[in-house]
This record gives structure tokens, sequence and C-alpha cells, in this order.
């Protein structure tokens, strides 16, 4: 069996130049942190998501390896594999793709929602209430593609 | 035009409005700590991984990479009360630079720590120069006969990094009292 190559990080190279004692007592008892640095921790990511949100709205082009996050409503509220999203992702290419407006419609959603999905990841009252307001639109799309295969078939 | 379709439209508009005067204010917060030099480049990578194999089998995650004259940039992004740099973002930078580096793609021996105060926009940008290929991978060969027990290690610079540390019961020799 080919053995898994053991990749070192830049993290843990930088640990280093911290302190080595450290390096071999965390192999030793284990990952431990204070509380002081965990708050810190959680702030640093904190910073670092708003950050990575900063660069994509100002550079939506930017290559990186993270899931461009909560770019689309429906999934901040619903959840990415949540039915209602499946509803509004086939009303999206069976009904509005198919015409001009409908196209133009597309195009303006993704450019203004990836804001408003941030929004609403942040304000989770705010995410009930759109999703209250989501559930029946999500249910007319599901029923109306549903009536438009029945019709096909 | 009936009633639901002017009020989708005004939604819009001033969803649009707002899309608008958030990157206005965006790029207004990062002219404040973008150095010159950085003024006209593009944003190449955010938060963009990079794995090779040699000099020694190293992954490493650029916070931001920017594209001038042919060449990147690496930011780093720290949240401190102090705006002081340390040897490990030095360290970190330079172990991307070696990363990004084998690629192919031309990295540049400047680099820079962006340093947020916490809970603020307050934003400091510190110009490093970074390590060569050969200083990391000698960094990376004594990380290893550290963790093999081949070389005994050293203690942590400054007593302030023994204050705070979660393994000071256990240190066999800190530089402050238990």
């Amino acid at each position: 069996m080919p053995r898994r190559r053991s990749y070192v990080t830049a993290t843990q190279l930088a640990q280093m130049g911290v302190c080595e004692r450290r390096i071999l007592l965390e192999r030793q008892y284990g990952k431990r942190s204070t509380a002081e640095q965990r708050s810190a921790t959680n702030r640093g990511d904190a910073a670092h998501d708003s950050f990575f949100a900063h660069a994509q709205a100002l550079h939506p082009r930017v290559q990186t390896s993270l899931p461009r996050r909560g770019c689309f409503i429906a999934t901040a509220v619903f959840g990415p594999d949540a039915p209602e999203c499946a509803a509004l992702r086939r009303f999206r290419d069976r009904v509005l793709r198919r015409h001009r407006l409908g196209l133009g419609f597309i195009a303006l959603y993704y450019r203004l929602s990836p804001p408003v999905a941030t929004a609403l990841a942040r304000h989770p009252a705010l995410a009930a209430v759109v999703r209250a307001a989501l559930v029946p639109l999500a249910r007319g799309a599901a029923w109306l593609t549903a009536r438009m295969g029945t019709r096909r078939a | 035009m009936p009633d639901w379709l002017a009020i989708l439209v005004l939604i819009l508009l001033a969803a649009l409005a707002l899309q608008i005067l958030r990157r206005a204010r965006l790029r207004r917060q990062e002219k404040t700590w973008l150095p010159p030099e950085l003024a006209g480049a593009t944003l190449a990578y955010a938060e963009q991984e990079f794995r090779i194999e040699q000099p020694f089998p190293l992954v490493a995650r650029v916070d931001r990479g920017y594209l001038a004259g042919g060449m990147i940039y690496l930011l780093e992004l720290k949240t401190r009360r102090a705006p002081r740099v340390y040897p490990s973002d030095i360290i970190e930078l330079s172990a991307q630079k070696l990363a990004l580096g084998a690629s192919g793609q031309r990295v540049s021996d400047t680099g820079y720590v962006l340093i947020q105060e916490p809970g603020t926009r307050r934003f400091q940008i510190t110009r490093v120069r970074l390590m060569d290929a050969q200083r990391i991978a000698a960094l990376a060969r004594r990380r290893k006969a550290l963790l093999f027990g081949d070389t005994p290690p050293e203690a942590a610079r400054h007593a302030g990094l023994c204050r705070k540390c979660a393994y000071l019961a256990e240190c066999p020799s800190p530089r402050v009292g238990r």
C-alpha cells in the first residue's frame, strides 16, 4: 500500500518562530489552548471571514480554494441541499432561462445576492423572515415546474 | 405596470444601490491600508491553497496575493492589539512564497503583514523581507529533527509567550515561574 505523504503546513512551520518546546509538548499532550488563545483564534477566524468576503465583493474573479460561500439567498436561509433550493433551481433552469427577461433577472440576482446572503448569515432573525417569505415562492415554483413537466409528458 | 412588479423593481433598485454603496465603502476602506506600490495591483489570490512536494511536502494557504508587474506580493492578515510583526509571520509568509513559487509564479521577496485591531476597522500594514527557500527548507528539516528527538528544542525567546502558554505546567524549564 502506498504511504500517505505527510505535509507540513506553513502555520506549523511558523510555530518554529514562537517556541520549539511547545511543538513537542503539543505532540506529547495533544493540542491545547487557553481561553484567551481560543478567544483570539475565534476573533482571527471572524476577521479572516470578513476579509475574504470583502475580497470576493471587490474582486469577484479572484482565485480561491474556498467555496464561494453564501452566494445565493435561498442557499443561505435553507441550506444547499434543501428541497426549496432544488425547486428554485429548477424554476431558474426551466422557466427563467428560457426568456430574455428571465436571463436579465438571473444576471441581476447573481450580482446582488452575495451581500444579501452574507447579511442573512449574520442575522438569523432576518434569515427566518426571508425563509418564511421564500417558502410559498419555492412551493409555487415547484408546482409550476411540476405542471410544466406533466404537460410536456 | 402591475403594483407587484413596481414593488419588485423598487426592491431590486434598492438592493443594487446598497451593493454599489457597499463596494464603494469597501474600496475606500482598502485604500486606507493598501501600500502605494500595490495601488494598481490586481488581487490574484484570496484564501488560495498551494501544495508542493519538493524540497519537502508543504501546504500553505495564502490570505491574499496581489499581482503587480508580473510578480505576486503576499499579504497575511493578523488580528492583534499591538501592531507588531513577529518572526512567525515572516516564516509563514516565506513558506507561502516557497509553495506558490513552485507553481511557476514569480513571487516577490517583499511581503506584507496587515494587522487589524480586534473588533475595529483599524488596520496597519508592515512591509517585511521574506526568507529564501534554503532557510525555509532548513527550518523544516530542524522541525523534523525535533519531532524525531534528534535535536534539543529551544525555549521561547520571550517570557511573555511562556506566561500565556497552555503547556506552562508541563514545560521542563519555562522562562517564568508557574
